[in-house]
């Protein structure tokens, strides 16, 4: 015990002290979180005060289009502009590559009789909508959604008030057919605990994910110390000392296991006491602690067994640190670190299968946004573990090739 | 005592040891001398279980390597030529790292460390990082933490590549004090010709995965002593002549005759067909390398590269 104690002291010693290295697996995962947090809030909170800027122009200035301005002004999340008398669609569509605006919609001249007259098709082209090509597609999909539902409530009425007899006729009472603008559905999070009502955050739904990404890095401390043995001798001077190899393979994995739990406790603590103080939104950690813990232990062994692993195979620190960077950048591109999985084709969906960083993220949240228990997360657990420790026996046997 | 017999080791179609013989004197120092790639460093890392035989039998101190292969490492150490330590670690931490391998431990480890520390003459920079380090101060570290487990056996590769005059003469000091006084037998791998044959009780030399030279460093140094006469330039004809003769060898402009039981009849019959092809003698010395001579003869001379 003696031996494995030390062992693990040399190694976090040789971490720490390497400014460098510490700051990549400790502070700049910290950072990332830190900034991914607080800049990608916005995009999904609800009530926000970053708004997207709208340029509205009324072409038809009548009592039908002005309600529909007041009815567009309350959509939560844009700024709706209204311009000063009519502009060129030149001039428009000119404020929209400047990038002043996202958005264009002009309020054509056939805008009344269209909301008045119910037999008029789309053909009577009451509105035209421009988009700044750089908008992501939900957003102009959310905008565009809003806007139909506005001009359709508006012929509604139109349609009720023209013809009052119809709504007696058929028993309805016009407030139940025409809902409120705050809209009939509700979300209802489907938790594993069935008690949180807790709404997610963008905090809560990308840290898990970078999480997983950072934790992967340890491939890069763990080959420079694996080479730097190799290439300056200490390897053949550890090698013809009485110890077995697998206390110093042992001593490694504790040691590089004890940083990967502080990169984890560093990047949760960000997200639960730094991005609120900063004004973004806390991340839960769910209900189950011990349900973290697993996980983070699972990821973290896989994570540290790739790293030996690429180690083991490489030449040279370069090639180490290159193959496992660009390794990590594809499993997670893969296993929908970087682009949600739900957005991927059914094959990717599939082929997302095959990546431990997918494995690990979904326990993350499985933990933390779903509420789970550690037996919900046993799947995940057994597949990371797994995985792990056939790459420590590849390890073993490359080195083994390698070394004798 | 080492004795090896027979000893193979290949690396795919590459041969590295190609059935050596050797025993090695219990409490010498024995010099390893050999071109790149010539085997030395797979004989040294076979002694040490680093890597394993494909034949032979190897006996360290009546154990067999192949059954007592964990006995033969404890009283073992190996001081390989490249810094094997931790920059970002101190003197004394590395010390105590290696000390705790080596399976020290209480009063016992703290002894050593002292020792090795006073052998290493770093009782000052003990707590400074090894990274910061001069390279004499480095040398002298690598050499310290091959003496904390006090070996029988102990494998030096290069101790003193790069160090500075001071450094190198401490440290062959230092090997010849810790030979002498814990009759500790070393094995000295070394491309420095005047080390050997300062420190060395011993001389092995290897080449093409073979001993080609193995004896005495004092009967060596004495066989192998060499007169050297200078001329303008040695004619072929000469050359041709001379070219019979045992012990005598030619260069562009000199003439080595070996101080073996031949040395008078060649001398004369040199001056002989020297006066014949009317040469001038410009210079006549005995050589001041000698072992780099006999080294550069029995290997042939040519430039090894490794692969």
């Amino acid at each position: 015990m003696n031996r494995i104690y030390f062992i693990i002291k040399k190694e976090i010693l040789e971490i720490t002290r390497d400014l460098q290295t510490f700051a990549l697996l400790i502070l700049m995962p910290m950072a990332f979180i830190l900034i991914m947090s607080l800049s990608m809030q916005a995009l999904f909170k609800l009530n926000s005060n970053v708004k997207i800027n709208v340029i509205v122009v009324d072409r038809d200035i009548s009592k039908e289009s002005k309600k529909f301005l007041d009815a567009i002004k309350k959509i939560e999340n844009y700024s709706m502009t209204e311009s000063m008398g009519d502009i060129s669609i030149e001039k428009l569509t000119g404020d929209i590559k400047k990038g002043r605006y996202k958005f264009g919609l002009i309020i054509n001249r056939s805008f009344s009789s269209y909301v008045r007259d119910i037999k008029m098709g789309p053909g009577a082209m009451p509105l035209t909508f421009y988009v700044d090509p750089t908008m992501q597609l939900p957003i102009q999909a959310g905008l565009k959604n809003q806007l139909e539902l506005h001009l359709s409530r508006l012929r509604l009425n139109a349609l009720f008030y023209t013809n009052p007899g119809l709504q007696s006729c058929a028993g309805l009472i016009r407030e139940i057919i025409n809902p409120s603008p705050e809209g009939v559905l509700k979300p209802l999070y489907v938790y594993s605990d069935k008690k949180a009502t807790v709404i997610p955050n963008a905090a809560q739904q990308s840290v898990p994910a970078w999480l997983v990404f950072s934790m992967y890095f340890i491939v890069i401390p763990i080959s420079l110390i694996f080479h730097t043995e190799k290439n300056n001798g200490t390897l053949i001077r550890l090698r013809s000392i009485n110890i077995k190899s697998r206390y110093l393979i042992a001593g490694k994995i504790v040691s590089y296991y004890i940083i990967c739990v502080i990169q984890v406790v560093c990047m949760l603590c960000v997200g639960r006491y730094l991005v609120p103080l900063l004004g973004g939104d806390t991340i839960r950690l769910g209900n189950s602690l011990f349900g973290l813990f697993v996980i983070s232990s699972c990821v973290a062994i896989n994570a540290i067994a790739f790293g030996l692993l690429v180690s083991s195979v490489s030449k040279n620190t370069q090639v180490a640190g290159s193959l496992g960077s660009i390794l990590i950048v594809i499993f997670s591109a893969i296993g929908g670190i970087m682009v949600p999985k739900f957005v991927m084709p059914l094959y990717m969906q599939k082929l997302s299968n095959i990546s431990p960083l997918s494995w690990g993220m979904d326990g993350f949240l499985n933990i933390m946004l779903r509420n789970s228990a550690v037996a919900d997360i046993i799947p995940e657990s057994a597949l990371l573990l797994g995985t792990g420790f056939v790459m420590l026996a590849i390890t073993g046997l490359v080195l083994k090739k390698k070394l004798y | 005592m080492i004795q090896i017999q027979k000893l193979h080791k290949s690396y795919d179609d590459v041969i590295a040891l190609n059935g050596i013989d050797l025993t090695i004197r219990d409490g010498a120092i024995t010099g390893f001398l050999g071109p790149n790639g010539a085997g030395k460093t797979t004989l040294v890392s076979i002694l040490t279980g680093i890597i394993k035989k494909n034949s032979g039998h190897v006996s360290i101190n009546g154990m067999d390597l192949d059954k007592d292969l964990d006995e033969i490492k404890s009283i073992s150490s190996i001081v390989p030529q490249s810094l094997a330590f931790y920059p970002l670690l101190t003197a004394y931490e590395n010390l105590e790292y290696f000390g705790i391998l080596y399976g020290l431990s209480g009063k016992k480890l703290r002894e050593r460390i002292d020792f090795s520390i006073e052998v290493a003459s770093l009782q000052p920079y003990i707590k400074k990082r090894t990274g910061k380090f001069s390279g004499g101060m480095q040398r002298r570290l690598n050499l310290a933490i091959g003496l904390l487990n006090d070996p029988k056996i102990l494998y030096l590769d290069e101790p003193t590549v790069g160090v500075d005059a001071q450094s190198r003469k401490y440290m062959l000091e230092m090997i010849r004090k810790t030979n002498l006084e814990h009759h500790t037998t070393i094995l000295y791998a070394s491309h420095y010709m005047n080390e050997i044959e300062q420190v060395t009780d011993d001389v092995v030399i290897i080449d093409n995965g073979s001993i080609v030279l193995n004896d005495t460093t004092q009967a060596i140094l004495s066989s192998g002593s060499t007169m050297i006469i200078q001329v303008d330039k040695v004619p072929d004809s000469l050359k041709e002549r001379l070219q019979d003769f045992q012990g005598i060898q030619t260069t562009l402009d000199s003439i080595l005759i070996d101080r073996n039981d031949m040395f008078y009849s060649n001398f004369i019959q040199v001056l002989t067909l020297l006066r014949e092809s009317r040469l001038t003698i410009l210079n006549m010395n005995y050589n001041s390398n000698k072992l780099e001579e006999i080294y550069l003869h029995v290997t042939s001379g040519q430039i090894r590269d490794d692969e």
